[in-house]
């Protein structure tokens, strides 16, 4: 009895010095990781006029770590820098609470709510419906509503530039380990339409060089799965003579995929962000994805009262879609395969080629 | 006991009631707050506020109605698991295919939900959530079967059916019931008459949740006042003599597993016609194993579930916006959470309290 007793104060003691000393330990802390806070003193940033607008970002991952949903964060970073508005961002890996969040930031009161990921459909078109007065953002992916603008960024332009580019280097004879098989890979995290416009901008340029070089498609089932990515890249190399494989897994996914490449000494297309320099000597191209700028385009058409339903594509002419220079990859792509590629993305900003995107 | 039967309530046994419930009243509380003091403690030494935390875990779970009414509804699906596993674990039957079941019942009604036309709400939505739960039960007898025939323990069959179930909707989703519209692998929209009823706009909170609740005292009245129930609390106290004395133990397990599999697949039928509107792959975080540490929770007691569901959710909604606002990520949640399994199942407190309610002649019971 008397013991419990004395257990029981010296936890109650350790509560109180806890509670008591933990703000004054790490101020700075609590203030960066929490941006939330500043909803709490908005004087200080906003004329006291205007009633800041509230932007929420719910990104159906975290920002911090994969490539697409970093990109947004920064995107909206960027935004929040420049027009001060009320920050909130919601993150979370699991289904059930990327609609929760979504949520969340309506009833918060967000008056926009910028949904990241066509894996966020479901949660946009659940809630928007009940909030007919907050705008939503829905990142790669539109469902229609009254209230919401997908941001449809055109991925078979730029995955068509490395169609072309891969089409012409499975063929050559004196690089290092790539055999004359005509046959490329291609590994996509789950079976869904964005996905599919990756496919189809592959598929189409591969055709538009070679139209019996044959693709290899596997998927995922997952953009957060290294291990099965890897496994799949693995097979598709040693079973089905892939030497070029193009990764649209998720930053985990590719991760798992150009590990896979590197062991066997093969060659690897990248997304979203530029891989050529994580995995030297083996990434060829990477076809990036500007979604920061997707993104930050949309805060700030919003706050400029030019928010529009519907979709709003973006491709190669806008920037938002791109390739790099391939200059990591140096004199392994012979010059005449790199100006190629140069010269249909050209042609495609031009109009010269068309890029067909497929239903879904 | 709390559940003993009162043949002539007397001061007496008045006395002993109220000590009862005062000792599990108090056990609680400190459980409770040690479990928040070592989520403290970790959260302190993670350089963070513990108390701006909790603040905004509570804010997250009950800060305004939006809040309270969504943590009610994300407490329906627990409180369905939580009961299944409590009619199971009192019949002596562990069952550890829950999050199977969970994924079956989800499955059965979703494809009744979007592939059966032209219904009117009030046959679809019982149809759909009748699928969940004769789905979800069926998904036990081959468990039940290996029980009964080479006496196999339930434990290994059912923990490995939940494989079987998890994947075998992951290949329906992928293949043959694939919504090709869908962001993610799943199957198509529900029927806008297969969908249970919202009562407040902009909460996700539906009919769902009163029918948990309704199941929370159907599941008592059953287990402890009808006579099939009395067998099954008989059997899960000893099988050898429940035998001897003539009660059907097979009969019992084979029955334990349907109801238990039943009001599982149930809360996976609430969770796709209530919240997701579609069966998605891979939706469940962990439900089924929540409702195992449910059912402990609540020692094995149904109206014990539904507080226990509550704080399970609020936990888990409160969770979200403390990583959000603050920074402190979930899985401390997580960390209180065991914790308090640790203590509730270590029952250290309710010996001592039983020690004290004895002095004050509170209860009769050492």
């Amino acid at each position: 009895m008397k013991r419990l007793s004395n257990v029981l104060g010296l936890l109650l003691l350790v509560a109180i010095v806890l509670s008591a000393c933990a703000p004054t330990a790490t101020p700075t802390a609590v203030v960066t990781e929490a941006p939330v806070v500043a909803t709490e003193a908005p004087a200080t940033a906003i004329p006291p006029t205007a009633v800041p607008p509230m932007i929420a970002l719910v990104p159906a991952g975290r920002t911090g770590t994969e490539g697409f949903m970093f990109l947004a964060g920064e995107g909206y970073k960027k935004a929040a820098a420049e027009f001060g508005f009320k920050e909130i961002i919601l993150e979370s890996m699991v289904a059930e609470e990327w609609e929760r969040n979504v949520r969340t930031a309506s009833q918060d009161g967000a008056n926009l709510v910028i949904a990241v990921g066509s894996t966020m459909q479901d949660a946009v078109k659940n809630v928007g419906v009940d909030f007919p007065n907050t705008k939503y953002v829905l990142v790669d992916s539109y469902i229609g509503g009254d209230n919401v603008q997908g941001l449809i960024s055109q991925e078979q332009e730029g995955t068509f530039l490395a169609g072309v580019l891969a089409a012409q280097m499975t063929v050559l004879k004196d690089v290092e380990n790539m055999n004359p098989d005509k046959v490329i890979g291609f590994i996509g995290g789950m079976d869904i339409p964005v996905i599919h416009r990756f496919l189809s901008g592959l598929q189409q340029g591969v055709a538009y060089i070679d139209p019996t070089i044959k693709i290899e498609v596997a998927y995922v089932g997952s953009f957060a799965d290294p291990a099965k990515a890897k496994e799949l890249a693995l097979s598709m190399i040693e079973n089905q003579k892939v030497d070029i494989v193009y990764s649209v897994a998720g930053s985990f996914g590719d991760a798992g995929v150009f590990e896979a490449v590197a062991e066997k000494g093969v060659y690897g297309i990248g997304t979203d962000v530029s891989w050529d320099e994580k995995v030297p000597g083996h990434v060829l191209i990477s076809v990036l994805k500007h979604t920061d700028v997707a993104v930050y385009n949309a805060i700030k058409g919003y706050l400029n009262g030019e928010f529009k339903a519907g979709e709003v594509k973006y491709g190669l002419a806008s920037g938002v879609m791109d390739i790099t220079d391939m200059s990591v990859i140096g004199d392994l792509v012979p010059q005449a395969i790199k100006d190629s590629v140069f010269k249909a993305k050209q042609d495609i900003i031009d109009g010269k080629i068309a890029v067909n995107r497929p239903l879904r | 006991m709390i559940n003993k039967k009162i043949a002539f309530p007397s001061m007496v046994h008045i006395r002993r009631i109220f000590g009862e419930v005062l000792t599990q009243f108090l056990n609680y509380l400190l459980i409770l707050f040690l479990g928040l003091v070592i989520g403290a403690i970790v959260i302190f030494l993670s350089g963070k506020d513990p108390l701006t935390a909790y603040a905004a875990l509570w804010k997250g779970a009950f800060g305004n109605w939006y809040k309270f009414a969504d943590t009610l509804d994300r407490s329906t699906v627990l409180i369905l698991c939580g009961l299944g596993a409590a009619v199971a674990f009192r019949t002596s039957v562990f069952n550890l295919g829950l999050e199977g079941q969970l994924y079956i019942g989800a499955m059965a009604a979703a494809i009744v939900g979007f592939a059966v036309p032209g219904l009117p709400k009030i046959i679809h939505i019982p149809l759909c959530l009748l699928a969940g739960i004769v789905a979800g039960g069926l998904w036990t007898l081959p468990v039940s079967y290996l029980r009964i025939r080479w006496n196999v323990p339930v434990m290994v069959p059912s923990l490995m059916l939940n494989y079987i179930g998890i994947l075998f909707t992951q290949y329906l989703v992928s293949f043959p019931l694939r919504d090709p519209d869908a962001g993610m692998a799943g199957t198509p929209v529900l029927l806008d008459t297969a969908r249970l009823p919202k009562f407040i706009q902009g909460s996700t909170i539906n009919i769902g949740f009163i029918i948990a609740i309704v199941m929370v005292f159907l599941v008592y009245w059953f287990m402890f006042k009808t006579k099939i129930g009395y067998e099954l609390r008989m059997v899960g106290y000893n099988p050898n003599f429940s035998a001897s004395a003539g009660m059907p133990v097979k009969r019992s397990t084979i029955l334990a597993m349907l109801i238990s599999g039943g009001l599982v697949g149930f809360g996976g039928a609430c969770i796709i016609t209530g919240f997701f509107g579609r069966f998605l792959a891979s939706f469940s975080v962990g439900y089924g194993w929540d409702g195992m540490m449910i059912s402990l929770l609540a020692q094995n007691n149904p109206l014990g579930v539904l507080p226990a569901s509550l704080f399970y959710a609020a936990l888990a909604n409160g969770a979200m916006t403390m990583q959000s606002q603050t920074g402190v990520p979930q899985t401390v949640v997580g960390m209180v959470k065991g914790a308090i399994m640790f203590f509730v199942t270590a029952q250290v407190f309710v010996t001592y309290f039983r020690g004290r309610m004895k002095k004050w002649k509170l209860t009769s019971t050492g």
